[in-house]
Order: structure tokens, then C-alpha cells, then sequence
């Protein structure tokens, strides 16, 4: 392991794309695109190297998070790794396993990524994100909702994948609310692949034993790397029966939006810690004026997929 | 069980809420009670005007400069919603 | 009263029943929204990623054990809430230290039980098993609900154990408990409805308990259940959520054999509870 003081090199691959940052890592990433921005510094670093056991006046947010009011962070997931967000350009990885185990980069790009993006000032939505006619259309909400699924499956209609489980907005962009391209990358577990045809055969576990995958859209060198406008959030959530009277797609008033929209702000707690309720809520505003927000409810079994994801493409170029 | 506020009282937002606006329109949430409130476009020139501590009689008095309207209506239009705005705590009545 | 105030009970044993009577009582007069019952159900997922500040579907099965009751310490703890659901036993899960909530977080529980020669069939009927497959599960001490290796559910796993010994680990825990037979909030709503409203804190006239329990009547459930729908009704017996919610319907039920297995599973705890007729 590299000391702390250990300077990054450009790894073979060169320098990564995340999120509108030019990525230099010690660890291998294989999901992001290559960086063919402007030769400029890196904004963000990813050390491999010691992090300490307790920083320095933090607070423990949950038994698996500390935080400091310097915004500083430290996750730690026993048995894999330990994070420290040390500033908006450095987060230093101490890995338990293979450095170049999925397992790390599935806390990396988690919370370790919805605090920087904290850290950063922008607004991280609990959303998976595609590209529909040059728009962004996030599909929002809690784990299991079935925003990767139904990302996938829009991807499968010739739509480009601009984001995973955590939406990065932009709502101070001239011209209104832009999303920050992430990476090709959804994670999915068995029963969604297997309900849109897809097997698990050589792909990455999203952890040892479990049988949730990455799944990795061919060519990240192709990965279109501009933001883009935010043009509709569905806020997404399953359910096991029809209930009658209920559309599957219902256009949300602005006060059901923005208290749907705040439901789904990405690590809330550490953000209301760092003083940041008061302008993630502004920030709901802006999104909320200038897109429109849906309630959309799915069936559990994921039947009438195909009439969902036509209301979604219709709903983004309308 | 609601009391109605009297002219001579001052009021302003209260410290812990959040406020976020749509169109022009303001939409709070109270963060102790985790309720959220829409204000039309009345409600939210209020809203504007409490930016700053005053008494409900100036409120008023300024309201009825800015709207047409029987005054006595105009009154009783604000003070139900002042009251409903500190039921939700999202002003600060002294 | 300060502390979780839990609505514990065996599942398919009118916990949801008593969030509908709970619900009515908040609420007043007028019929009773069945999609919009008050409560959080204990394993929600969505609690534990907010507590946790991680997706707990990235967690293993055992790490999402040993965190739950350290979930509800990294959240400051409801000032005035409504009661929580759970179907969990009173015991440490697999990969657990400690039971699923902190001892010296709760502060008044509900225990409501019911017959489990009742209970089987409703059992079968809700997760589309066979009579027999529901009762050899209600006999299984490892017995666990919400998991899936295949998918994400939206509970973390429960140990539910089985009926005997979910009943004794409530009844033993040493927590500030009420304990409530489902047989007699049905034979004698009001003083039982009353309990459970005092246990949790509330003293409600007796009018307004009466009128919670009209409109938490089962027939009326049920038409609303058909009508409307449920929500919280499972994939397997789809709107089908609220039974007929009668005691003693086993004698229809099950066969002769099936019930002497259910006696000869809990025969002592059903004794101890007077089911033993």
C-alpha cells in the first residue's frame, strides 16, 4: 500500500471519467470511460492507503458511518473495505480483499459517490438515469423499486444509460437541471435478468455469494459523456395488486413532487448533518419547475412492463 | 384546538423550516412535523413580507394596499392563514 | 410513554387488524381508507437504508441481521409515533447479537395471539402454500420470511421461528407487555380494544373505541378489500388479505389429523393459552 503521501500516476488506462471529474485511481474501474476531456488536473483521486480507525470529531451517523462537520466521511464495510472521504478531490480506499474485487466498487460507487457528490454541492437523486430523445428521464426511488430494471429494460430499446442508483444533478446549470453522465453500468439481481431474458453467466457479483450482478453496456469508450437536461422524474414503486382507481403513470401536483422528490434525496442524513437541507430543498424547486415529476407504479411481477416503459418514452418527448 | 391571532402581534417564519419555490409559488415543509404546505400566489407575497418580523395590522394594511377586496375579508383571509401557518409551525407568533 | 411502541404478533394473527382499529381511532368518524393504514412495518427496508445510510440490499443476509437493532440506535428514537408492525421473534436472528430491536428502545408492546389451528389456514392461503406445508412451517424454529436469494424484497429477512416459540419469546422477553388473544378482541371488542389503546398510551372514550370498531369490521374490510383492493395484500392470494376473520373456523378447516398435528406441535403453549378445546 502507497503511504499517504503517495502520488497517483495515471494508471495504464489513463485517467477516468465520472460524473463531469477527471478520475485518477490506484484502484481498477473497469465501468468508467476514459477521460477525453481537457488536459487539466485530476478533480478527484482515489488512493489506495491507511484510513484511520476514527476521524478526527466525527460523529457516528450509523454503526458502519462516521462523519465530521469539515465534511469529512469514513465507511466502513467489514470484511471489504474502508473509505475515507478526505476532500471533494481525494478519497483514500483501504481494501480487505482483492483491490480488484467487485465488492469494493459497489460501496465506492454507493455512498461513498452520493457523499462527494454531497461534498461537491450537487444534488444526488436516488434514481437510475437514460437518455430519451436527448433528455435526461430519471426513474427514482427506494432499493427494490425496480429503477435498474426498468433502466435495463430501456436500454434494451435503443436508449443510452446515463446513470445507476444515484442521479447527480446539476440544478445551478444555465438553462436549468442538468445530469451528470456517471457510468454504462446497472446492477441487477437474478429474477430481473432472468424476466427480460438475460442469464448471470460471467458477470461480476455485486457481492460475494449474492446473486445481484453488473451488469457492464459494451463500450464505455463510447459513453456519451455530456450532461444532460433533465426533462422527467418518475418516482417509481411496485406494487403487488391492482388497486382500482389508480393510474399506473399520474402527473404529480408541485407540493406531491417536491415532497416525493425530498423522499429520495441520497444519503439525507449526512446531508442534513452538513447543513445542506436548506438548499437541497431549493434545489427540489428548480428541479420541480423545470420537469415534470410522475408518481409510477409497477406491478411486484414486473407484468405489464412493455405498456410502462412505452408511457415513460412518450412522456419524455412530449 | 386553534385561537385566532390578534392585529397586535408580531410574526415571522419560524427558524427551522424549509422553503423551496415553483413557479413562483412557494411550498414549505415544517421540519418537526415533516408536513409540507403549498401556498398560492397570495399566500406566497405573504410569505415574502414575513421575511422580516411586523405585526399582523401592518400585514394587513399592506395587503389591503396591494389587492382590491373589502378590507374586513382581507383581514380575515390573512389571519386564517397565519393561524394555519403557526399550527404548522412555520411561523413564530410574538 | 417514550420507546417503539410494537404491534408484535405470529403473521396471519390480526396485527394488521389492529393497525385498521388503531388507524380508525386516529382518524374519527367515517369509513376507514384500507390503502392508507397508519404504521411502519418493522423490516421495512427503506428505514434500515435511511438509519443506515447504505443500501442494505448490498449487504448479505447476515450483516443485514446483525445491523437491524443497531439501526434503530443510530436513529434518535420517535418522540410520538404509532405503534410499529413486526412478525419477528423475540429472539437474535442468524449473524445476530440481540433480538431485532434494542432492549432499552422499547417502550410498550402488543402481543396479540391467536389460535394456530386458525392461524394455518390463513397462513396457507396468504403464501400460497399447502394446509400441511403451512403447518410443518409453523412448527420450524428456523422459520424466516422475507428472503430471497434470487431477488429484493422490500422487508429485511425476519425470524418469525415458529408459532410455540415466537409465543414464549414475547411472553418471556421482560418487556412491558400486553398480551391480547385474537379470539377475545373479537368477542369482546371494546374492553379488549381499550387495552391495547392504553397499553400504547391512549384513553379514548368509549364511543370513539366502539365506532373504531365498527369501521374495522371485518365484512367491511373485506368489501373494501374487494373493491378497492389491498395493497398489502401478497402476490400469491392477490385482494384476498382479509379472511373472514372468525375464531374456531379450523373445525371446517382441517382435517382431524391436522389439527391433532398442530396440538401435538404447541400443545403446551396452546394449553397455557386456552386453546386446548
Amino acid at each position: 500500500m502507497s503511504g499517504e503521501s503517495g502520488r497517483v500516476t495515471a494508471g495504464p488506462g489513463g485517467d477516468l471519467f465520472l460524473c463531469g471529474w477527471r478520475v485518477r485511481s490506484d484502484l481498477v474501474l473497469p465501468e468508467l470511460a476514459p477521460w477525453n476531456g481537457d488536459e487539466q488536473e485530476p478533480d478527484l483521486t482515489i488512493r489506495i492507503g491507511a484510513v484511520p480507525a476514527r476521524l478526527d470529531g466525527a460523529l457516528d451517523v450509523s454503526p458502519l458511518l462516521q462523519v465530521t462537520s469539515q465534511r469529512q466521511a469514513r465507511l466502513s464495510i467489514d470484511g471489504v473495505a474502508s473509505y475515507w472521504l478526505r476532500s471533494s478531490h481525494e478519497i483514500v480506499v483501504d481494501p480487505q480483499m482483492a483491490a480488484d474485487s467487485p465488492d469494493i466498487r459497489t460501496f465506492l460507487f454507493g455512498t461513498v459517490l452520493g457523499l462527494l457528490v454531497h461534498r461537491r454541492g450537487l444534488m444526488p437523486l436516488h434514481a437510475s438515469c437514460i437518455r430519451i430523445g436527448g433528455k435526461g428521464v430519471a426513474i427514482s426511488g427506494m432499493s427494490g423499486a425496480g429503477k435498474s430494471t426498468l433502466a435495463a429494460a430501456l436500454t434494451r430499446r435503443g436508449h443510452a444509460l446515463v446513470s445507476d442508483d444515484i442521479c447527480v444533478i446539476d440544478t445551478g446549470a444555465v438553462g436549468g437541471p442538468v445530469v451528470w453522465p456517471a457510468f454504462p453500468r446497472v446492477k441487477l439481481w437474478q429474477d430481473s435478468l432472468e424476466a427480460m431474458g438475460m442469464g448471470s453467466d460471467g458477470l461480476e457479483a455485486n457481492r460475494f455469494g449474492q446473486r445481484k450482478y453488473y451488469l457492464r453496456f459494451a463500450g464505455a469508450a463510447d459513453f456519451q459523456t455530456a450532461p444532460v437536461p433533465l426533462k422527467a422524474v418518475h418516482l417509481l414503486r411496485a406494487q403487488n395488486v391492482a388497486l382500482s382507481g389508480q393510474a399506473d403513470i399520474q402527473k404529480l401536483s408541485p407540493m406531491a413532487a417536491v415532497a416525493g422528490l425530498n423522499d429520495q434525496i441520497y444519503r439525507k442524513r449526512t446531508a442534513a448533518i452538513w447543513g445542506r437541507e436548506g438548499e437541497l430543498f431549493k434545489a427540489i424547486g428548480q428541479i420541480v419547475s423545470a420537469a415534470d415529476v410522475y408518481r409510477l407504479t409497477r406491478r411486484s411481477d414486473f407484468s405489464q412492463l412493455d405498456s410502462l416503459l412505452r408511457s415513460i418514452e412518450d412522456d419524455a418527448v412530449s | 384546538m386553534r385561537s385566532t391571532l390578534s392585529l397586535t402581534d408580531t410574526v415571522s417564519r419560524a427558524q427551522k423550516h424549509l422553503a423551496t419555490e415553483v413557479d413562483g409559488n412557494f411550498i414549505l415543509m415544517s421540519i418537526e412535523g415533516g408536513t409540507y404546505c403549498g401556498l398560492d400566489e397570495i399566500a406566497s407575497d405573504i410569505w415574502r413580507r414575513l421575511a422580516r418580523p411586523l405585526t399582523v395590522e401592518a400585514l394587513c394594511q399592506a395587503m389591503a394596499a396591494n389587492y382590491r377586496g373589502d378590507r374586513e375579508q382581507i383581514t380575515a383571509d390573512v389571519l386564517e392563514l397565519l393561524a394555519s401557518l403557526r399550527d404548522q409551525r412555520l411561523i413564530d407568533v410574538g | 410513554m417514550s420507546g417503539l411502541h410494537l404491534i408484535a404478533s405470529y403473521p396471519r394473527s390480526g396485527n394488521t387488524w389492529v393497525r385498521a382499529l388503531l388507524t380508525a381511532l386516529m382518524r374519527g368518524d367515517g369509513p376507514l381508507d384500507i390503502n392508507a393504514l397508519e404504521g411502519p412495518i418493522a423490516s421495512d427496508r427503506s428505514f434500515f437504508d435511511n438509519a443506515l445510510e447504505i443500501e442494505t440490499s448490498d449487504l448479505l443476509p447476515d450483516e443485514q441481521r446483525r445491523l437491524r437493532p443497531l439501526a434503530h440506535r443510530a436513529v434518535p428514537p420517535p418522540g410520538k409515533s404509532f405503534p410499529i408492525k413486526t412478525h419477528d421473534a423475540w429472539l437474535p436472528a442468524p449473524g445476530a447479537a440481540e433480538p431485532p430491536f434494542p432492549r432499552e428502545a422499547v417502550g410498550a408492546v402488543v402481543l396479540i395471539i391467536r389460535d394456530p389451528r386458525d392461524v394455518a389456514p390463513s397462513f396457507a392461503t396468504y403464501y400460497g402454500v399447502t394446509l400441511d406445508e403451512a403447518i410443518a412451517w409453523m412448527a420450524r424454529p428456523e422459520l424466516s420470511i422475507g428472503n430471497s436469494t434470487q431477488g429484493l424484497r422490500p422487508q429485511l429477512p425476519q425470524l418469525v421461528s415458529s408459532w410455540s416459540a415466537h409465543t414464549a419469546s414475547w411472553l418471556d422477553s421482560g418487556l412491558n407487555l400486553t398480551r391480547v388473544r385474537y379470539e377475545d378482541l373479537l368477542a369482546d371488542p371494546l374492553p379488549t380494544f381499550a387495552a391495547i389503546a392504553r397499553a400504547f398510551g391512549q384513553s379514548a372514550p368509549a364511543d370513539l373505541l366502539a365506532s373504531a370498531i365498527d369501521a374495522s369490521r371485518f365484512d367491511r374490510l373485506q368489501a373494501a378489500e374487494s373493491s378497492e383492493g389491498f395493497r398489502e395484500s401478497s402476490p400469491e392470494a392477490p385482494n384476498r388479505f382479509f379472511g373472514a376473520g372468525t375464531a374456531g373456523g379450523w373445525r371446517q378447516r382441517l382435517t382431524a389429523a391436522q389439527a391433532s398435528r398442530i396440538l401435538r406441535d404447541h400443545g403446551p403453549m396452546m394449553r397455557d393459552l386456552g386453546y386446548d378445546d
